[in-house]
């Protein structure tokens, strides 16, 4: 058992995150009283009220600031050691490094208890390109590891604008090849690698998802798709439903979209930068498609899990009405969040099931089936 | 669910008893089947009965109370038969004993297969309900779901919990939209080897049970739908998606008794009780 390589937290931080858990424990009414009243309702949902009350907090500690992409990516750290909570239990966790498009990458693994042989996820990361690391993640990561009875490899990949687009396609592709390779030295399954990632990390992993077969290679075994942005061409309702006020704004995504790759231009149809614009999208990996209610990248997420079904992808929608984007990080002081997640796991789970069943259908190349994995506990 | 037909169902506790009449009956409408049980020999047969209407029957040895037996099962179900629609959350066991009289192994023995058997089932096949695009998770409380018994606190307990755990879900279910639905089966006395399987007490002696090794055969005395019927009204019951579903006469009125008299209710039982026992 070796937890050293989860994030430091000192005394402010913990008693911050106190704070934050005592928040999210209040009733519901004292919860949407101290936000300022009503209920809020759009479009048929009810935002959970302890992120209503959260969304409150954030509003008077002042929004994102879209300043630099160095002091955006201090002060995300900062926030994320104030939610993410006492870090859930997994067999063992250790810091490595893997080989990058251009140059090796800091990585993440979490190994399961009892999980020699069990599937193993390639995981990126969300932060609009531009910030998020093996820190920022680490919580849920955990939860993914230890609920869904798998490995996980979270890859630290290259950002924005340091790194503009193609640089991060190129090293989350690059990371699925080094799992593959590597997934026995992990203790992992090397028949079934997946990938997974939250946002701007969905990105990555439904762009990775395409190009591992593109030419021919092994695909990876299940794409998990945690809000995804998918498309920055065309102007979905969701985008104006949650322009403000739901954490991600769309004057942050059209921030992140600048720094990733610059003004608009022809680059946005590429699949390599928005995965919906893809000619094809069928025989892809089975996918989980997951979107937030209060979500500005809502639409986007959905269109794209009716892309995928539409070429007959197997894929399985899955909207969590009273969720913000974000929810994925805030595991450990929000309980609406962390069941969420708890799900996600389960249904990432079972992606690496249906996986062997179309493997063994002869649709994708062959896996090995004698172990299924750990047990979630 | 409106029809079975090329759908997948698994089912727990199919070695005999309503889990194989299910096991049959699903098999009869074209519906694919993945069975489990202890008793490997039941299941052999189950697995011939249900075999012989051209679907795809797989079987394997499952304790439900063993998370980690469980999990790896319903992966294999998917493997195998490449979706799964359907779970019967069937297996159960039933332990009578008094509340002071009762041995600890026992009533964890019966919590283990009743109750966790039931949540392990339901949370290892809901992943793979949800992807199928039509699920649906039948779990079998009991009439002692409905109303307590003396001498079957422990199994009441789990019982209850069965119902509010599935009531819990569909309630989930409903609100989410989600394409899978929960049905929660109420049996009354259902011709089963459930009373045969069972560990008794000395301590029901207390109650008026006389002739301990016979008891069973008193039990059985009151059961009177076979566990064909059951199979049948369960089915019926998850096609018109039915939130509960009441099985025999007998669960009938005491499910109306205890709707009338929700707590004084329990004066009726101990009339019953020693009514039937002393018979």
């Amino acid at each position: 058992m070796s937890d050293s390589s989860a994030p430091r937290r000192g005394l402010s931080d913990r008693l911050g995150a106190s704070v934050m858990s005592a928040l999210c424990s209040l009733p519901e009414r004292v919860q949407v009283a101290l936000s300022g009243g009503a209920p809020v309702v759009i479009d048929g949902h009810a935002l959970a009220p302890e992120l209503q009350l959260l969304l409150a907090a954030n509003e008077k500690r002042g929004q994102m600031a879209l300043t630099t992409p160095v002091e955006l990516r201090r002060q995300q750290s900062d926030a994320a050691r104030l939610i993410s909570g006492r870090p859930t239990r997994v067999g063992a966790v250790r810091d490595l490094d893997i080989d990058g498009a251009a140059g090796k990458l800091r990585a993440r693994h979490y190994a399961p208890e009892r999980g020699e042989g069990a599937p193993l996820l390639v995981f990126f990361h969300g932060g609009g390109f531009v910030f998020g690391d093996l820190d920022t993640h680490d919580a849920p990561c955990r939860v993914l590891c230890r609920h869904g009875g798998m490995h996980v490899l979270a890859v630290a990949y290259r950002l924005a604008p340091e790194n503009p687009f193609p640089a991060p396609v190129e090293d989350a592709l690059a990371a699925l090849r080094w799992a593959q390779t590597h997934a026995t030295e992990l203790g992992a399954d090397p028949g079934r690698v997946g990938v997974g990632g939250d946002s701007a990390g969905a990105n990555l992993s439904a762009v990775v998802a395409q190009l591992a077969v593109a030419d021919g290679g092994v695909g990876p075994a299940c794409q998990m798709l945690i809000y995804p942005a998918v498309d920055r061409t065309k102007a979905y309702p969701s985008m104006d439903l949650f322009a403000e006020g739901f954490f991600l704004t769309r004057a942050s995504i059209d921030w992140f979209t600048h720094q990733y790759s610059g003004p608009p231009g022809p680059h946005l149809r590429d699949p390599r930068h928005g995965p919906l614009h893809a000619a094809s999208h069928a025989d892809l990996a089975p996918a989980l498609v997951v979107t937030a209610g209060f979500d500005p990248l809502r639409d986007e997420g959905a269109a794209y899990a009716e892309a995928l079904l539409a070429a007959g992808t197997i894929t399985v929608p899955r909207c969590f009405h009273s969720l913000i984007h974000g929810f994925f990080n805030m595991v450990g002081v929000s309980p609406a969040c962390r069941d969420a997640v708890i799900e996600i796991a389960g249904a990432t789970r079972a992606l690496f099931a249906i996986h062997a069943a179309e493997s063994r259908r002869g649709s994708i190349a062959s896996v090995r089936l004698d172990n299924h994995g750990a047990t979630p506990s | 669910m409106k029809s079975f037909s090329n759908k997948v169902a698994a089912i727990t506790g199919a070695g005999s008893g309503m889990g194989r009449s299910l096991a049959i009956k699903l098999a009869q409408r074209g519906c694919h089947v993945a069975v489990s049980d202890v008793n490997e020999v039941g299941l052999a047969e189950t697995v011939r009965l249900a075999g012989s209407h051209g679907v795809k029957v797989t079987s394997k040895r499952v304790d439900v109370s063993k998370r980690e037996e469980v999990y790896t099962w319903a992966d294999e179900v998917v493997v195998d038969h490449g979706k799964c629609n359907l779970i019967f959350n069937n297996a159960g066991v039933a332990y009578g004993a008094t509340v002071e009289g009762c041995d600890y192994d026992d009533a964890e023995w019966v919590v283990g297969i009743n109750f966790w058997g039931v949540v392990y089932g339901t949370k290892a096949f809901l992943p793979h309900l949800r992807a199928s695009g039509e699920g649906h998770v039948v779990n079998t409380s009991s009439l002692f779901g409905l109303l307590a018994f003396p001498g079957q606190s422990t199994y009441n307990a789990t019982k209850f919990a069965v119902r509010g755990f599935t009531e819990a879900l569909r309630i989930e279910l409903d609100m989410t939209g989600a394409p899978i639905s929960a049905t929660s089966v109420h049996p009354g006395g259902i011709k089963t080897n459930i009373a045969r399987t069972a560990r008794m007490s000395n301590s029901v002696a207390d109650l008026g049970v006389k002739d301990l090794a016979n008891s069973h055969h008193q039990i059985e005395k009151h059961f009177r739908v076979t566990a064909d019927d059951a199979a049948e009204t369960i089915l019926r019951g998850v096609r018109r998606n039915a939130r509960r579903v009441l099985i025999g006469t007998d669960a009938k009125v005491y499910d109306l008794v205890q709707r009338l008299i929700p707590s004084s209710y329990q004066w009726i039982v101990i009339k019953a009780a020693s009514f039937a026992m002393k018979q």
